[in-house]
């Protein structure tokens, strides 16, 4: 049988230490009535080769792009993944532990997670982070939970063009937060108005104004120190979702005066995976350390005097405080955090800093050879972008068809805008990164070029 | 070991990636008032050194891999390395989750059939796979009963959470707005209709929104009473919510749907052999009855009329729970050790976790006390009380030398309601001969213990241990500071 290494044998000895006569019996606990009556429905057993096959056969049902071929972004994002990285990420000792409760035995998982840590805490400007959340749109949540919690105030602002996914999930949550979500609307070309922010914030009672850069459409909103600075004029502190690359042209988050900085970490290292798993980041000040949830590594002195590493701030968890916790979560991306930073070990600091750069090169050369074309306009006009922006395609239905022409000839043309705004049916989003090379955008715009003129 | 951090010189790290056009920081695309002047502190390795750094933390580190694993709670079974194969074929890692739906077809046919196989295993209607782990599961499972009082226009702010439950499900049940009460274990460790009865009545039947419950329990054992207490609790319309950590010995012997439960998770990462990856990825599906069905969270998937897979979101859906569609990749593992097993293989799981249970827990009978001794499932809870009050040695001394002698410690001072507790799950994929070696290695320490306790204290393996929580607590340091270097 797979995966049980018992014989019959064994079997046989080990009932009758126990005393009991057969397998069925150990379950005569469960009363009668509620024991199946049938074997389960399910498809008969396969060898491995045969699962493999099967595996490889539905696998080939899907159409996969590779990665210089594709343009889809919008919250996950294709980035080039060294072999050092997946080669190390499948060492056994990491990926079959457990959470690392038994520190004594642990050291290797929980330094390389604060390793983590101090990247994020690196990247993000900030002073202390978790382990990890579920993803980027659940950190968001985590985020504005501490917010509630470290302010007291019940208001949430959103700024324009917050991933849409994660607006909708931090409105799930709210079932049991009670707080009030409010919106700035963006006007035609995208702006909104400071005054109006203002406005809000004059009503009180803001737990945190929240925004994100580059924000969905792929720009940076404008005035984002002053927005900044008249949040925490009323008290309320800012939460920042950021593009992880984007972190190597602006300035980080600590350093404009997030209170919070959260994110999507799948762009380092992870791949797409149909969208998951992936990696939600949060980090913050100091001052907030405790009220971050989920787990937390940190140094600890062994007795023998070493230096080693302990999940800490544990009063905080479901397993201490139990419903006076902040947050559930258990489980949560440990894995998937150190190839994460493995990821950044092997990309280094001038890797890190070159992807960054041959994003935006990439991305703002073909925003000039796409906004030239005929029938394409930028959605917006005079962004100052990172590496994704959103066009329209001029002419009703125009852009299903163009889309649809792209695939055919093995692009994925970016995402429809129409999928999260009813308003941009006619809005197509495409994202750049260091695949997209100079000679592919070329080909991708001839291509372009050639659909849009039939 | 130094940090990575500190193996860095600058110059070493050359990844090789398209050049750009050279310029440096400031970058030009980013408005004024953002830019950025210097780079960011990453370090700087060479990929061999990269290597070393890494395969000497993986070596510093204990998992199923490397030897018996007892954690209870946790089924820390065996990792099947063909579903690492499987989950690695490009055309699952390489998808975008906004492709559109006709060239995904194979991961939602995935999905799809692997939903099928978690109803059949747990007889409930519908599944969604969106959330990302156990709790994340409970928590949507809270969300979705809340979602359907509201929409029968009763307020029921109560949840009941007996005295031996997971920390994660009164934590679940009050991030989602309920208030949570305790009910109380009888003296054989169970959940009886009668001490429900009892907070129910204090409360009020029409405050009760239901009760979450674990079965078998944490201690190991099968709640007994469990349809008569689904029956007085949907008779004061109340739901039962199934926190499915411990579904393994259950495994094509019974269902929740069959003992009256209404929503169910499932751990992937524990009953389906999912790895744990230290701490996560895992994924936590949840099912739920025909009635709870449309306010499960958006999208989930059905087949249409033409064969093909589509995502639609339920008429009354909670909404989100997080981006996409769930652990894709961890889903994958599942669905191919369902397969790889098919419904014998699972009965086996169930039969030869219990028996491996039940094993251990005669052998250790005499030696400790188990204080809710009976016939276990998949785990059994032994109590270290006699040891901590004769000799002063704790259940924690006692995991310590476990570790010491090359063995993981099972769970400790878990669940609540037993005193020193120790918690051991050894799972269907445990030989004999590894369960017989703990045995005599827990036989050897009650000796050890009763000899000479100060001896037995007595670390001589582990590189270090007795890490300072406490200072480490009060004066935390999460993350590595550039200062540290000089």
């Amino acid at each position: 049988m797979p995966y049980i290494p018992n014989t019959d044998e064994d079997r046989r000895e080990m009932l009758a230490v126990i005393g009991v006569k057969s397998l069925e019996e150990l379950f005569a606990t469960i009363p009668d009535e509620l024991k199946l009556k049938d074997e389960l429905n399910l498809p008969a057993p396969m060898v491995e080769s045969e699962l493999y096959a099967h595996m490889k056969s539905i696998a080939m049902e899907n159409v996969s792009f590779s990665g210089n071929r594709n343009f889809a972004g919008a919250g996950v994002y294709l980035h080039y993944i060294p072999a050092v990285v997946k080669e190390l990420v499948r060492r056994g000792e990491f990926y079959t532990s457990y959470t690392p409760y038994q520190a004594e035995v642990s050291q290797g998982l929980l330094q390389a997670i604060f390793e983590y840590q101090s990247y994020i805490c690196a990247l993000t400007g900030m002073d202390a982070t978790n382990a990890s959340s579920y993803d980027g749109s659940t950190a968001l949540v985590d985020a504005v939970v501490m917010a509630k919690n470290i302010t007291r105030n019940s208001r949430i602002i959103l700024l324009p063009f917050v991933h849409p996914q994660a607006v909708e999930v931090l409105q799930t949550y709210n079932i049991g937060l009670h707080l009030k979500i409010e919106n700035i609307d963006a006007d035609e070309n995208g702006d909104f108005s400071i005054d109006e922010l203002e406005g809000q914030l004059r009503g009180g009672d803001v737990a945190a104004v929240v925004l994100q850069v580059p924000n969905f459409m792929g720009f940076y909103p404008e005035g984002i120190p002053k927005i900044i600075n008249l949040a925490h004029n009323y008290s309320a502190l800012v939460i920042m979702s950021v593009y992880p690359f984007v972190l190597g042209s602006i300035k980080s988050p600590g350093e404009l005066g997030v209170d919070i900085a959260v994110g999507e970490g799948q762009p380092m290292g992870i791949p797409s995976g149909f969208g998951g798993p992936l990696l939600g980041f949060i980090a913050t000040k100091e001052s907030y350390l405790r009220y971050l949830p989920g787990r937390i590594i940190g140094r600890a002195k062994a007795l023998n005097g070493r230096v080693g590493y302990v999940m800490t701030l544990q009063a905080r968890e479901q397993h201490i405080r139990r419903e006076k916790a902040t947050s559930s979560i258990c489980t949560n991306q440990a894995l998937v955090a150190i190839q994460c930073a493995i990821y950044l070990g092997a990309v280094g600091k001038d890797g890190f800093h070159k992807i960054s750069r041959l994003c935006e090169e990439n991305a703002h050369y073909a925003y000039q050879k796409l906004t030239q074309m005929d029938g394409i306009n930028p959605l917006f006009q005079k962004k100052a972008l990172f590496n994704e922006f959103a066009l329209e395609i001029q002419g009703t239905g125009n852009v299903d068809a163009i889309y649809n022409a792209l695939l055919v000839r093995g692009w994925l043309p970016g995402v429809k805008l129409g999928k999260f705004y009813p308003k941009y049916q006619n809005g197509l989003l495409l994202a750049f990164t260091e695949l997209h090379s100079k000679a592919i955008i070329d080909e991708f715009c001839d291509d372009f070029e050639e659909v849009l003129r039939n | 070991m130094k940090l990575i951090f500190e193996k860095s010189k600058k110059g070493a790290g050359r990844l090789n990636v398209a050049d750009f056009s050279g310029s440096t920081l400031p970058s030009p695309f980013v408005p004024k008032d953002l830019r950025r002047e210097e780079p960011i502190p990453l370090p700087e390795v060479s990929e061999v050194e990269l290597v070393r750094h890494y395969l000497k933390l993986s070596q510093e580190n204990y998992g199923v891999d490397s030897g018996f694993y007892p954690l209870g709670s946790c089924t820390m079974k065996y990792n099947p390395k063909i579903n690492e194969e499987v989950a690695s074929i490009r055309e699952f890692t390489e998808l975008h989750p906004l492709q559109p739906e006709f060239t995904t077809q194979g991961a939602l046919r995935l999905m799809w059939e692997l939903a099928q196989y978690l109803k059949e295993i747990s007889g409930m209607d519908e599944v969604s796979l969106q959330p990302a782990a156990g709790a994340q599961g409970e928590l949507t499972g809270m969300l979705v009963s809340q979602a359907y009082f509201r929409e029968k226009g009763e307020e029921r702010p109560i949840m009941l959470v007996p005295d031996s439950a997971h920390g994660t499900n009164p934590a679940s049940a009050s991030v989602s707005g309920f208030k949570v009460k305790e009910v109380k274990s009888d003296n054989r460790g169970l959940v009886t209709v009668q001490a429900i009865r009892e907070v129910v009545e204090s409360l009020g039947e029409d405050k009760i929104a239901g009760i979450m419950l674990t079965n078998p329990n944490t201690l190991g054992i099968f709640e007994k009473e469990i349809s008569a207490v689904s029956k007085y609790l949907h008779g004061i319309g109340a739901l039962l919510y199934y926190d499915g950590a411990n579904l393994n010995p259950l495994l094509a012997y019974a269902r929740p749907a069959d003992m009256g439960f209404d929503i169910v998770h499932f751990n992937l990462h524990k009953t389906f052999s999912t790895p744990h990856g230290g701490g996560g990825p895992g994924a936590g599906p949840i099912g739920v009855t025909k009635s709870l069905a449309p306010f499960l969270p958006s999208p989930i998937l059905r087949k249409g009329e033409n064969g093909k897979f589509e995502f639609f979101s339920p008429e009354k859906s909670i909404g989100r729970m997080k981006f996409f569609y769930g652990n894709f990749l961890i889903l994958v593992r599942a669905y191919a050790y369902i397969r790889t097993l098919g419904a014998a293989g699972l009965k086996r799981v169930a039969e030869n976790a219990v028996l491996n249970a039940n094993y251990i827990q005669e052998r250790l009978k005499e030696a400790y006390v188990i204080p809710y001794y009976q016939r276990c499932m998949h785990e059994f809870v032994l109590s270290c009380k006699k040891y901590k009050v004769n000799y002063g040695i704790t259940a924690r001394d006692i995991a310590k030398k476990l570790l010491d002698n090359g063995v993981h410690a099972p769970t400790i001072y878990f669940p609540l309601i037993v005193e020193e507790a120790m918690m051991i799950e050894p799972t269907e994929t445990e030989s004999k001969e590894r369960l017989d070696e703990f045995c005599e290695l827990m036989l050897s320490f009650s000796k050890a213990i009763e000899t000479d306790p100060e001896e037995f204290r007595k670390i001589r393996n582990l590189k270090s241990y007795g890490f300072d929580e406490v200072d480490a607590a009060r004066n935390p340091v999460v993350k590595w500071s550039p200062e540290e270097d000089n």
